[in-house]
């Protein structure tokens, strides 16, 4: 365990000096707030409720600080599966998917709280005050890096499929599009028709990346309590799968080799 | 005296694809088969400084992979420190260390010793013992201006001195060296060699070093193993493949008109310095190498003795 | 000269089809799963609509528009010219020396040197959308196809420009995709919503007014400003990318990084 929290203090400290790259994710999500401000805003002012705007806005910064952390996992794994990287490491005393995890983690923490910072301010000077209470924030800030977290794991998860598929380009912008649409990754899912919340409902976008963003201007206990719970759950069964489809993957290396 | 690596008809075939399609060779998975190594059997003992040369494609790095446990032979076997390394990765890993010339295993962004910190962590070594053992490395390899350096700042040949370092942390029995001087010039390919000797004098390190620059093996190992087209051909100390192979030198000079000669001598009859002796008397020479012939000379050599 | 071109075009085009045709099951379902990609990002926005209506004037007809023109032109764009995307690695690493020394004109070598055989679904996607849109009819089809081809000459421009940053500035290759990236983010939203300085930014900085806006009102409402608007702005962007690339030549040495992690 040792070594992986020294792995994920190393990666963090890389992450924070590839200025270029925390730049650059920064940038997207500056120009995202940017855009998208000023569609609440002319949405708002047709509407005449600018207060949906604020609400908006907070919630797309949260969402995309959860979205734009992640660092391109899944197309590293890829790589590594795929020209051979992997097997270098089955002599090495440290699982690699786990390290490439948790690699993953460290890169993604660098630019969450980062954006969180510099998000925040640019967002706080756009629209004003947060909807919820400062002494909400730890809470709502830690239940998104949690999210934020989720969303790592998962894109691992499918560079892991490229031991079955021949490019992994497609799943990978499939699985984006289910969190922006059924996670309600730009606009939340309150707008959206009621037949499409049921579907999403048992997904698990919906509650890692809607209900638990949505704690940003919708906070309550209850609703805190509902999303730990249901997170949770889905954690338990996609890491079950995880190491399932991990054990198929050293059996594959053990066949055919390096 | 224990022999630290035994390989006993060791063997690797490869399947090449014939196309690449995912689901048409999920019902015809059968190609081409290449035999990368064939039946290869050859001890080490313990302390002892191997080459392991050949031309590209040999299956030099194909052997290393399958006695680091990276890969698994088709057949035969193989002992490395008495274990079958194949069957036990986790734990053959704490007693070797591998150093493959064209991966990296540094952080590219950080300065060399966070990489080496995570190195002590993620092989278990103390503490103290770690700051022990490095400041040890750092003295051997002479690399104590690196340490706070970014990798990405290093020059190729200060980054795989400290890529050995960081492969050495562990104190491990048995080195590999996959082409540690790939891609260096001549003066940094010296330096490095000078270090991996010093250090496996010192320490008492299996080394098994493979390289397709005939220099490599001349000034670090003491025996050397040649293979071609995954066999064996060639298993004896670098003194006996010396005399009976590395007779030719090639002496290049340049004159000081601009103009470039290159000749061959036998050292067996004419010894090198008197041909440099000659040259230099001749011609006015601003320039001067000699070198061992190129791999593919010794190996038609070899051939054609048998 | 020009014969030669086509003649190179159509041989790396069909070495693509080629690929994709060995592997047809794999690229068919490539091909499935970009379109799907598309409607899922489409549906997002009908959504919006069908809660709001309209956004500052335009219904989801001229949404659906805006998409079929984002997707034929970068079909187009992704198909024939995604070889510019790799071209800060070919100047970083020295790789550009290999093009130079051929015989045609390096760019148009350098752009087709890649191609996707997944964005043909955006070329589905596109004609698809055209009739959801509302404007069906000989001439709409006719300036549709005008259009799209100026807009696919526009990326184009804009990615050349992204990728001659490699020229002047290390480690660019971010800062050039962030950039082409943040053009198409512009471009993916309804134009309407861009008014006084954003429509500014929107035709200078990040120039998706010229790759969506006016070919949408082109098709929406003819009129010859809108379209020599069009016209203008592509040729500006292209005269620019093109000059800056011309000065990023003269700059070029080629490199000799080694690759490491």
């Amino acid at each position: 365990m040792n070594k992986y929290a020294a792995l994920y203090s190393v990666s963090l400290k890389q992450a924070w000096a590839a200025k270029a790259s925390l730049y650059g994710r920064l940038f997207f999500l500056f120009i995202l707030i940017f855009i998208y401000n000023h569609l609440w805003e002319v949405i708002g002012a047709e509407n005449n409720s600018l207060e949906l705007n604020r609400t908006y806005i907070w919630y797309l910064l949260f969402a995309e600080m959860i979205i734009l952390s992640s660092p391109r996992a899944d197309r590293s794994l890829f790589n590594d599966i795929r020209d051979g990287t992997m097997a270098y490491y089955v002599g090495k005393p440290i699982s690699f998917f786990l390290m490439r995890c948790v690699e993953a983690l460290g890169s993604m923490t660098a630019s969450f709280v980062l954006m969180g910072v510099l998000g925040s301010l640019a967002t706080l000077l756009l629209t004003g005050e947060p909807p919820f209470l400062w002494r909400h924030f730890p809470i709502i800030f830690l239940m998104c890096y949690l999210s934020s977290c989720f969303n790592v794991l998962l894109t691992c998860a499918v560079g892991l499929c490229g031991l079955w598929l021949a490019s992994i380009r497609t799943l990978s912008m499939l699985i984006e599009r289910l969190v922006f649409t059924l996670g309600g990754g730009i606009f939340p899912l309150s707008i959206y028709p009621d037949w499409f919340i049921d579907i999403a409902k048992y997904t698990p976008f919906y509650s890692f990346y809607y209900l638990t963003i949505k704690l940003v201007y919708d906070f309550s206990w209850e609703n805190l309590a509902v999303a730990v719970t249901l997170n949770s759950g889905w954690l338990c069964l996609i890491a079950l799968f995880t190491i399932f489809a991990y054990g198929r993957l050293t059996k594959r290396i053990n066949i055919y080799g390096g | 005296m224990d022999d630290i690596i035994q390989v006993s008809r060791l063997t690797k075939k490869f399947n090449i694809r014939q196309n690449s399609s995912f689901i048409k060779s999920l019902f015809s998975p059968e190609g081409k088969t290449l035999t990368a190594v064939n039946n290869i059997s050859f001890k080490i003992k313990k302390g002892e400084r191997v080459a392991f040369i050949g031309p590209n494609g040999a299956g030099k790095s194909t052997t290393i992979k399958m006695l680091s446990s990276i890969s698994y032979p088709t057949s035969g076997t193989a002992l490395v420190n008495g274990l079958v390394p194949w069957e036990n990765r986790k734990k053959l890993a704490y007693d070797i260390g591998t150093v493959f010339g064209q991966r990296s295993q540094l952080w590219y962004n950080l300065p060399v010793q966070d990489s080496f910190f995570l190195m002590g962590k993620i092989y278990n070594v103390d503490e103290i013992p770690f700051k022990r053992r490095l400041s040890k490395l750092v003295r051997l390899f002479e690399i104590r201006d690196l340490l706070v350096r970014p990798v990405r700042a290093l020059s190729l040949g200060q980054r795989m001195r400290c890529e050995i370092v960081a492969s050495l942390l562990h104190r491990p029995q048995v080195l590999f060296l996959d082409e540690p001087t790939i891609g260096l010039d001549v003066t940094a390919k010296e330096i490095i060699r000078g270090l991996i000797r010093r250090q496996a004098l010192e320490e008492d390190t299996t080394l098994l070093l493979t390289s397709h620059d005939t220099d490599d093996m001349e000034k670090v190992c003491d025996r050397v193993i040649i293979i071609n087209r995954g066999k064996l051909i060639f298993d004896d100390s670098i003194t006996a493949l010396r005399d009976s192979f590395l007779r030719k030198k090639y002496i290049e000079i340049t004159t000081d008109s601009g103009q470039k000669i290159k000749m061959v001598v036998n050292t067996a009859i004419t010894p090198a310095k008197k041909a440099v002796d000659e040259l230099i008397r001749q011609y006015h020479v601003t320039d001067l190498t000699i070198e061992n012939p190129p791999m593919e000379e010794i190996i038609k050599e070899i051939y054609a003795r048998e | 000269m020009a014969a030669k071109f086509i003649k190179l075009f159509l041989y790396v085009q069909k070495s693509n089809l080629k690929t994709a045709f060995l592997n047809l099951s794999d690229a068919l379902v490539n091909v499935l799963m970009m379109m799907l990609n598309n409607f899922s990002y489409i549906f997002m926005w009908w959504i919006l609509f069908q809660n709001k209506g309209s956004i500052n004037g335009w219904n989801f007809g001229d949404m659906a528009l805006l998409f079929a023109v984002a997707n034929i032109s970068f079909a187009t764009y992704a198909l024939f010219m995604r070889g510019l995307e790799t071209l800060p690695e070919y100047i970083d690493s020295g790789g550009l020396d290999n093009f130079l020394v051929m015989p045609r004109s390096e760019l148009m070598l350098i752009a087709f040197s890649e191609s996707s055989f997944a964005n043909w679904g955006d070329y589905l996607t596109g004609f698809i959308m055209y009739f959801f849109s509302g404007h069906i009819g000989w001439t709409s089809f006719g300036l549709l196809i005008l259009v799209t081809i100026l807009a696919s000459v526009l990326l184009f421009a804009i990615r050349l420009l992204a990728s001659s940053l490699a020229f002047f500035i290390n480690d660019s290759q971010r800062l050039g995709d962030n950039f082409f990236i943040a053009v198409i983010t512009f471009a993916s939203q309804p134009s309407s919503i861009y008014t006084g300085w954003y429509k500014v930014i929107s035709l200078t900085i990040v120039p998706a007014g010229f790759l969506v806006y006016y070919p949408v009102e082109v098709i929406r409402a003819f009129s010859w400003t809108n379209l020599l608007c069009l016209l203008g702005g592509v040729a500006i962007f292209l005269a620019l990318s093109l000059l800056v690339w011309r000065q990023g030549l003269k700059h070029y040495s080629s490199g000799n990084r080694f690759g490491v992690r």
